[in-house]
């Protein structure tokens, strides 16, 4: 079940939030543990037995590996962290091992993210970054919340709001949420689902025969997609968990304001980033221990990132350019970055777009081809229709010119500031109604998005 | 009222959200029964405000049926009138012929009929052949091409096997027995030629080779049961283009060939069978306005087997039962089947993947095997014989 979908909107969230809001506030943990396996059975099917399972087994070990008042010994905490992130980290790597290799395998729904949480949940206990006994039931909350589980934020069980007495809903909040929700359901489905259909037809086409403007086009909309989509996602989640009584999680940060490729991953997917900082960088000596120690660590971090969002070499291959670029950009023209920001912002705009090619096309002799056509030098097309960029411009020049206007973290500024304004309120009201218009027009019409 | 406004201040969004849900909801519940009666809901899934919504996208108001829907019905009984009267006419005429048409003279024409035949034979051009009207003869029109059936098709999508397709698209060129062969031609042979379709056609017109010769009357997501209302695209040889509808070009321009390649979008809807009458539909209407043209039914594209074995709907086997019934329409007279499947498929019947970048369409550097097979298939009819 999709935040974007009919059921979740008109059924699920309401039913939830009703009950949720009637709970006394003490017991409000139930209503979120049973609603939120509701959810993830309703997408995952049997697979909500793997997640439960693996909730009891990470609260058992994680009893071992508290450092609080009351912990075991060094040793038996030290083997049980060990025997917790070695399961935990094992099944993510074999799951997407055979996701990636065995046909019919699909990696259960949200797994990369929960599987995060239960590794940061145990070695954040073994730090001493938990001060209280997390009980069973806000560890399995913290795990299967339904604002999470599928897509993240990969939050900290230590930023708040998994135990119940850390959670305030006040009617601004709810309000507050609900703007954002509509806010992301509208950037989701007006702009990233249209933007998709950019990608889908260039697919179409095939590599060989688009022209270099439509290239260059091709790689801005889908980076524009991808952004729509996953922070649209994002400020949904954020929403529905401030309509809950949590803080809003910051998971954007106006990446395509970054200046350079090093701060647009500060500011992209940032509980991913931080979660590497902190669980594998910063362990592995992170940048204090010489340069060719910082160097690897970067390129053993980056190829991780890689593999974390999926089990093809063409992702592999993604994080070591981010590597070497942020390499680059670290220890060779970091003056330079200083002294002309400009420099930073054309690397994001120029270099950003290029590497989620790379992201996007799993076949390297593919990707190869789509490179001869954003650079024609070396190889001519096959069969190009030099009208082929205005035909797709004037179909999508809307929905590239929304999503730039968004990256500008002004224009998003601006809404947020004035979200009480009558005028805002009225314009999200009819954001949702059209989201709304184009998910009925779509369920009632599946082929919709595969016309041809 | 003060509560109200305490709530408005703090809540705007939810409140107008809430009170636009409950009007819409209102509006689906309440017409449920009648405007919406023929929309289908799973309540357990979607919310009554679905009817409203997808009543929008199909034009039907909450405040009534559009104005331009009731004109239609209007125009709609009046021809309808005026076909009864005319069908009354033909009847009326054809009886009184026969009651007072001299047994003689019909003899006589018999005569002449056997005698031109007899003739006809003799003359028999190398592209023709002569053959009974139960039955077209062999290289007449193509195949309908095979494939693997690997029994995922959805049951909603097919008609029964044994359904009868009472094919009634009588010939226009030779009525006496003439049959023309598919044989190669030039590309000056499209100059006169139109092409309609979906976004393969599209295809077609832009990566294909036929572009700078034939006229081509398309558009993305299009089907043969909305190709007559919608505006398509119409691109002359000339490199103009601009929007039109099937009746205005048709009634316009004179086309010596027409080009059909209508289905994919179809494959989902409806079946072989609701596919087929529409198709027939669409040729009675072509051969109305272009009497003369000569007209092409396109086989439906195969798609690549990874489609063709994991897609309820947009699979082989459905195409494959969907091509044999637009066949029947053939008469191999004027009108002609002609199957691209060869020049694109593999031994299995599948889209080589290598062709397509989706599945279903041929990628941009592979439009010249339709173009080969266009050309390699087309019917020369040699007028001073008509």
């Amino acid at each position: 079940m999709l935040f974007n979908s009919l059921e979740f909107i008109f059924r699920f969230l309401p039913i939830f939030l009703i009950i949720y809001y009637l709970t006394p506030a003490r017991f409000r943990q139930i209503p979120i543990f049973i609603g939120s396996i509701v959810f993830y059975a309703i997408g995952a099917g049997y697979m909500a037995i793997a997640m439960v399972v693996l909730t009891i087994f990470n609260y058992l070990l994680g009893k071992v590996v508290f450092s609080g008042p009351g912990a075991s010994a060094y040793s038996s905490r030290r083997r049980a962290l060990i025997g917790a992130v070695g399961i935990d980290a094992g099944a993510l790597v074999l799951c997407k091992i055979l996701a990636a290799h065995m046909p019919g395998f699909a990696l259960p729904l949200g797994f990369s993210f929960y599987i995060f949480k239960m590794i940061s949940y145990q070695v954040d206990l073994y730090r001493g970054d938990i001060p209280r006994r997390p009980t069973l039931m806000d560890t399995a909350v913290y795990f299967a919340i339904f604002t999470q589980v599928t897509q993240g934020p990969i939050m900290r069980y230590n930023a708040g709001g998994f135990e119940t007495q850390e959670r305030k809903v006040t009617l601004k909040a709810i309000g507050d949420g609900a703007f954002f929700f509509v806010m992301g359901l509208g950037m989701k489905v007006l702009l990233a689902d249209k933007l998709s259909i950019l990608w889908n037809e260039i697919q179409k086409i095939g590599f060989e025969s688009i022209s270099t403007p439509l290239a260059w086009m091709g790689a801005v909309g889908y980076s524009l997609q991808l952004y729509m989509d996953f922070w649209g996602y994002s400020l949904m989640a954020a929403g529905i968990g401030m309509m809950l009584g949590f803080h809003f999680v910051i998971n954007f940060l106006h990446p395509y304001w970054g200046c350079g490729i090093a701060d647009f991953y500060r500011r992209w997917h940032v509980t991913l980033g931080a979660w590497f900082r902190d669980y594998v960088y910063i362990p592995l000596g992170g940048s204090r221990e010489g340069t060719l120690r910082t160097i690897r660590n970067l390129l053993i971090v980056w190829a991780l990132t890689g593999l974390w969002h999926g089990g093809t070499i063409n992702f592999i291959l993604w994080g070591l350019v981010l590597a070497l670029l942020i390499i680059w950009e670290k220890f060779v023209v970091a003056r330079v970055l200083d002294a002309a920001p400009i420099i930073g912002h054309l690397h994001v705009w120029i270099l950003i777009p290029l590497t989620w090619v790379i992201f996007a096309i799993p076949n390297l002799s593919d990707l190869g081809v789509y490179y001869t056509r954003l650079f024609p030098f070396f190889r001519e097309g096959i069969n190009v229709n030099p009208g082929d960029f205005t035909k797709y411009l004037r179909i999508y020049a809307p929905f590239l010119a929304a999503s730039m206007i968004l990256c500008v973290p002004r224009s998003y500024r601006f809404l947020v500031e004035h979200r009480r304004a009558i005028p805002i309120v009225i314009l999200m009201a009819v954001v949702f109604w059209l989201s709304v218009y184009q998910i009925v027009i779509a369920a009632s019409n599946p082929f919709m998005y595969f016309s041809f | 009222m003060d509560l109200f406004r305490q709530l408005w201040k703090r809540i705007p969004l939810i409140i107008i959200l809430v009170a636009t849900s409950l009007l819409f909801t209102l509006i689906g519940w309440s017409g449920r029964n009648t405007i919406y009666g023929s929309q289908s809901i799973d309540l357990k899934r979607q919310p009554y405000l679905t009817l409203f919504f997808e009543g929008l996208h199909e034009g039907v108001y909450p405040w009534g049926q559009s104005a331009s829907t009731s004109d239609e019905e209007e125009a709609g009984e009046l021809e309808e009138n005026k076909a009864h009267q005319s069908v009354l006419y033909h009847i009326a005429r054809s009886q009184m012929e026969i009651i007072l048409r001299p047994a003689q003279e019909a003899c006589a024409q018999l005569l002449e009929e056997r005698e031109r035949i007899l003739e006809e034979l003799e003359n028999l051009p190398e592209n023709a052949v002569m053959g009974s009207p139960d039955e077209i003869p062999e290289g007449v029109c193509n195949p309908v091409m095979q494939a693997e059936d690997y029994g995922v098709a959805g049951v909603g999508f097919l008609s029964p096997d044994d359904t009868e397709y009472n094919t009634d698209t009588e010939g226009i060129f030779a009525k006496t027995g003439l049959y023309y062969k598919l044989q190669a031609v030039n590309m000056d042979y499209f100059d006169d030629a139109l092409f309609i379709g979906d976004s393969r056609t599209v295809g077609l017109c832009e990566y294909g080779g036929l572009g700078d010769n034939a006229s081509f009357l398309a558009r993305e997501s299009i089907n043969v049961y909305n190709v007559q209302d919608l505006n398509l695209k119409f691109s002359d040889p000339d490199g103009d283009s601009w929007d039109s509808t099937v009746d205005e070009i048709l009634s316009e321009r004179k086309f010596g060939k027409i080009y059909v390649n209508l289905g994919v979008n179809e494959l989902g809807i409806g079946t072989t069978y609701m596919y087929y009458e529409k198709y027939r539909d669409l040729l009675t209407k072509i051969r109305e306005y272009q009497p003369d043209a000569i007209i092409y039914i396109q086989g439906i594209m195969h798609v690549s087997k990874a489609k063709s074995e994991s897609d309820s709907c947009r699979n082989n086997t459905v195409i494959v039962q969907r091509n044999t019934a637009i066949s029947t329409l053939a008469n191999g007279r004027d009108i002609f089947y002609i199957d691209m499947n060869p020049y694109v498929c593999d031994e299995s019947g599948d889209l080589i993947a290598d062709l397509s970048g989706d599945g279903i369409h041929l990628k941009a550097s592979a439009y010249g095997n339709w173009d080969r097979s266009l050309m390699e298939n087309a019917v020369v009819i040699d007028s001073n014989r008509e």
